[in-house]
């Protein structure tokens, strides 16, 4: 048997195309769902890759589902504190924040550099279109930290910044509808796309340890906020429903009356690091799944009445129409897929 | 039991609680503990027990049961069921493979300190 390569950079060369699907799919899932460093990935895989040369078999029957490999790899290497700083797409508060507003930007740039080919180099602004354009990003914003503030275990926070959108929504649709709309200004398009940019790189470039702070309470000062903090924890980061995260609660609150004195942080552990534990079950990816149908339930209904909207507006089966219907149609099959998954009885996969 | 011996404790955790629900008709968190702690198990902390204990009830292996708490909040019984007798019997035997091969390797008795300075030497 000849010597494998022992390059650990990502031209490792896989023999078999299903040995390189493994290892991708291994190279993903440790991104997306463990949030596990590039170097650390990439030796992992240099790991497997001579396993695999020295058995002579491939990938999946030396070394078992790459989904299975890199929840091994992530429970083995990745420290408990840092893998429960992270929700079930592996990203902290932080990142998700900088994802959101990265991708607001994003939307803008792409909107305006649309505007730009359909009506032109310039656009024209009122104190209506100001105030219109202003709801829908604040209102966006707000939306997009009520799940930050969700799967940060924040539920107070959800609730503040969701109703903060309504109220977005409303107060801004009113005073839209009530400014003028004479022409107020004209503005080239390349300054709105330079200034979307900016916000995207702003996003991206502010720290997301800054970020997660806010996002994190203060060192709990008592057991109740220590348990208060728990439920919210296994509600919002691990998609627990409400009955099951109030029962680890209940035993939680019932322990320490029986421990006399004990407080819950010195019994318990980092809060953080315990909801993890409690929610690493087998039941945990179908609680996700689950939640994936949810929102993308919420998706398909969103781009349907954005669909009917628009034709009401055009009058007519437009290709923004269509593009819509498709959108709702797409995401329908994602929410019947992850029906199918929340359904599969647990113990068929390991838990992503 | 020392600290030293945690890893082992935890990894062995699951098969503990099931042999000890399996000589009860139902349990709760606290006592269990209590119960390892006698038997000797002294590393065992509650953040390591209640997620075992969740993670056994998701398995098949125990039912949950809520009964009145005594002057506080309702108390979280744990009853072993016919799944996790089985997995009791089959992990029993498994451990006991596990502990002859570790002893196989060790050595036996206080030859084994001697054979590993040996080795060293």
């Amino acid at each position: 048997m000849g010597k494998p390569p022992t390059t650990r950079t990502p031209d490792l060369v896989w023999t078999r195309e299903e040995d390189q699907d493994w290892a991708d799919t291994v190279r993903v899932r440790l991104a997306l769902d463990h949030g596990v460093a590039f170097g650390l990935a990439e030796e992992v895989l240099a790991e497997a890759h001579q396993l695999v040369h020295e058995a002579g078999r491939p990938a999946p029957e030396v070394l078992g589902t790459p989904e299975a490999y890199a929840s091994a790899v992530a429970a083995e290497r990745v420290s408990e504190k840092d893998r429960a700083r992270a929700d079930a797409h592996g990203l902290t508060p932080g990142e998700h924040v900088s994802a959101a507003f990265g991708m607001l930007g994003f939307i803008g740039f792409v909107l305006c550099a649309l505007c730009w080919i359909e009506d032109g180099l310039w656009v024209t602004g009122s104190w209506a279109s100001v105030a219109g354009y202003a709801t829908v990003v604040a209102a966006v914003s707000l939306a997009a930290l009520a799940f930050v503030a969700r799967g940060a275990g924040r539920m107070r926070g959800m609730w503040g910044f969701a109703a903060g959108a309504v109220c977005a929504v409303a107060g801004g649709s009113a005073v839209a509808a009530a400014a003028p709309g004479e022409r107020l200004f004209a503005v080239p398009v390349p300054v709105l796309m330079a200034g979307c940019a900016a916000w995207t790189v702003g996003a991206f470039v502010f720290p997301d340890a800054t970020l997660d702070r806010w996002f994190t309470p203060r060192p709990q000062a008592g057991d109740a906020q220590w348990l208060t903090r728990l439920e919210g924890l296994l509600r919002g980061r691990h998609a627990m429903p409400a009955a099951e995260a109030r029962g680890h609660v209940r035993e939680a609150r019932q322990h320490l009356a029986r421990a006399g004195g004990e407080r819950a942080e010195d019994a318990f552990g980092d809060v953080e690091v315990y909801a993890m534990r409690l929610a690493e079950g087998p039941r945990k990816r179908r609680r996700l799944a689950r939640n994936k149908m949810y929102r993308a339930v919420a998706m398909a209904v969103l781009f349907a009445v954005i669909a009917v909207d628009e034709a009401l507006e055009a009058g007519h089966f437009s290709g923004w129409v269509a593009m819509y219907v498709v959108a709702s149609a797409c995401w329908c099959w994602t929410a019947l897929g992850e029906w199918r998954e929340a359904r599969e009885p647990t113990g068929t996969q390991p838990p992503r | 039991m020392p600290d030293a011996h945690t890893p082992w404790t935890r990894a062995a955790l699951p098969l503990c609680l099931l042999g000890t629900l399996d000589g009860e008709e139902k349990s709760y968190g606290y006592a269990l503990l209590t119960r390892l702690a006698d038997a000797g198990l002294h590393g065992i902390k509650a953040a390591t027990l209640y997620p075992a204990l969740a993670r056994l009830e998701e398995e098949g292996a125990v039912e949950v049961e809520w009964g009145a708490g005594e002057g506080g909040p309702g108390r979280k019984y744990y009853r072993i069921t016919e799944e996790g007798r089985a997995r009791l019997r089959r992990d029993q035997a498994a451990w006991g493979d596990f502990t002859r091969t570790v002893a196989s390797l060790l050595g036996k008795g206080d030859d084994s300190g001697q054979a590993a300075d040996d080795t060293d030497a």
